[in-house]
């Protein structure tokens, strides 16, 4: 009888197992992604306790509590201001929380700067300790017991890059505690932008017959006043035939004009041989895809600050025909040439 | 002789009226070369190109054109002539894409404009430039969105068959320990 209640007793206690294991297997798969993730993290992974423990000494010491940075208020875009002499000033805003109360922030701790992994990283600050005229970022208002507002603004440079920028802002208390905060980003959009130094350009006095006469000004001077990088192979120029504008009956072909970088000197203009000097094709803008004009391979206007950003290109006119009649010759009843950018 | 002094007159006269004007317009795009426009099969978006003119001293008209993804990209404004006075900033440009609604996903687009911008007051000299930008960007259909049981960690180990075939090793184990009481009784 005894024997009867062990062997019983034996059964129902393995039913339980399996019944509990039955369940388990039930919600677990409900509960976790897998069997064996809960075989892997253990029991507590299901009942939200730490996965880990381990056993350590705790000495607990009150003091200050380190300030918190929050509520980082910024446009989600901003674009360049296609000007070297001027900036863009970005401005923000964010919170400071002090459970001490806003007594115990460092009202002149704060500094920010925008930051990008671009070009090596490129940084804009506000900050004293790196330009002394930044004047940091400044306190505006308290809120509350707690929390002062602090207002900042940053300067970005015409030639800062198109992306994604982060926005790190940090703060002192008065005890040396200190907070940062990086959860924000905006982005910066693309300005193609360059400068004609002189949208019209001059020839000297010349004569049916001359050849490479070189235009008067100099050149054409161009720098890139914007963010968006024109690489080499960007740079086309669309040019029509000129015609004289008393009697369009006589004209100066276009394919008589190079245009040219070589050696970085309007004395190298007219050669044609030399790499850098390109004959124009007769291409209206209005008919151009770019990759149909003429493409100056050699010419490029990097991203950045002078004379980095800079290009200079020379025209010249190869040969002035013999047939033509005393007249200006201009393109004034023609379509304007156009540099393009693609 | 008489062409050669009537010719020099002429050129001095063009020389004589050159002017100089420092001309600077930008045109900004928040999608291009590595910032594409994502999109939805059958959405409308509105984007926008915006026009500045700083650091020069002229102002400029800009005409503007679509020079690629005609098919879905349209400028919504009647006049694609824009004046841009010197010292001007965010003057819009915008531009509607339209997305067919049997777009597929990764299917993309090219769409390109062209800004052609004339300068005044115009030079004396004997050639006029203009500054002509093409700026495009990529727009793409968007992956459709992945849904929970896609997400899940679909190894071996966490699969619903080597569940299964724990439980029956479990039940396996249990019923052999069962008959060793047995037979121990």
């Amino acid at each position: 009888m005894r024997d009867i209640k062990k062997e019983s007793d034996s059964l129902n206690f393995i039913s339980l197992i399996v019944i509990l294991l039955i369940f388990s297997l039930a919600i677990i798969p409900s509960t976790y992604a897998g069997i064996f993730d809960f075989v892997k993290d253990g029991f507590n992974s299901i009942t939200g306790k730490t996965v880990t423990s381990s056993s350590t000494d705790v000495s607990i010491t009150v003091g200050n509590t380190p300030p918190r940075i929050a509520n980082v208020s910024i446009a989600s875009s901003f674009s360049i201001v296609n000007d070297p002499t001027s900036n863009r000033t970005i401005f923000f805003s964010f919170i400071v929380n002090d459970s001490q109360g806003y007594g115990n922030i460092d009202a002149t701790s704060a500094v920010a700067n925008f930051t990008n992994g671009t070009n090596g990283g490129m940084v804009r600050w506000n900050n004293s300790a790196v330009n002394a005229n930044d004047g940091n970022c400044v306190s505006v208002a308290a809120i509350g017991t707690d929390q002062l507002n602090f207002s900042c603004s940053i300067r970005m440079m015409y030639y800062d890059t198109a992306t994604n920028w982060n926005v790190s802002v940090y703060v002192e208390d008065i005890n040396d505690n200190s907070a940062q905060n990086n959860t924000v980003t905006f982005s910066l959009a693309e300005t193609t932008s360059f400068s004609l130094q002189d949208s019209s350009i001059s020839f000297p006095t010349t004569t049916p017959g001359s050849t490479n006469i070189t235009q008067n000004d100099g050149g054409i001077f161009m720098n890139n006043t914007g963010n968006d990088n024109i690489a080499a192979g960007s740079v086309n120029i669309t040019a029509v035939t000129m015609h004289g504008d008393t009697n369009g009956d006589t004209f100066i072909p276009v394919a008589n004009f190079t245009i040219s970088t070589a050696g970085n000197s309007v004395a190298n203009s007219c050669d044609i041989s030399l790499g850098g000097v390109y004959r124009l094709v007769n291409k209206s803008i209005d008919g151009t895809t770019g990759f149909n004009s003429t493409i100056i391979s050699s010419a490029l206007l990097p991203i950045g600050a002078a004379p980095h950003n800079q290009e200079t290109l020379y025209l010249c006119l190869r040969h002035v025909p013999n047939d033509l009649t005393g007249q200006t010759y201009s393109t004034n009843t023609e379509d304007d040439w156009s540099i393009i950018i693609q | 002789m008489k062409n050669k002094i009537f010719l020099i007159s002429a050129i001095l006269l063009a020389v004589s009226m050159a002017s100089y004007a420092d001309a600077t317009v930008g045109v900004t795009s928040f999608y291009y070369e590595n910032n594409p426009l994502f999109v939805n099969p059958g959405e409308t978006k509105e984007i926008m190109f915006t026009l500045q003119n700083h650091g020069g001293d002229a102002d400029a008209t800009v005409n503007v054109n679509i020079a690629d993804g005609e098919e879905i990209a349209e400028f919504t404004d009647k006049n694609l002539e824009y004046s841009v006075e010197l010292e001007s900033d965010g003057i819009p440009v915008p531009l509607r894409i339209t997305i067919p609604e049997n777009a597929q996903p990764d299917q993309e687009w090219n769409v390109g404009a062209s800004f052609i911008i004339s300068y005044t007051p115009r030079g004396g000299g004997a050639v006029q430039f203009s500054s002509t930008y093409f700026k495009d960007f990529k727009v793409i259909v968007k992956e459709s969105a992945p849904t929970a049981q896609a997400t899940r960690d679909t190894s071996l180990l966490n699969s619903p068959l080597m569940s299964f075939i724990f439980l029956i090793v479990i039940l396996a184990v249990l019923m052999l320990i069962m008959k060793l009481i047995k037979r121990r009784k």
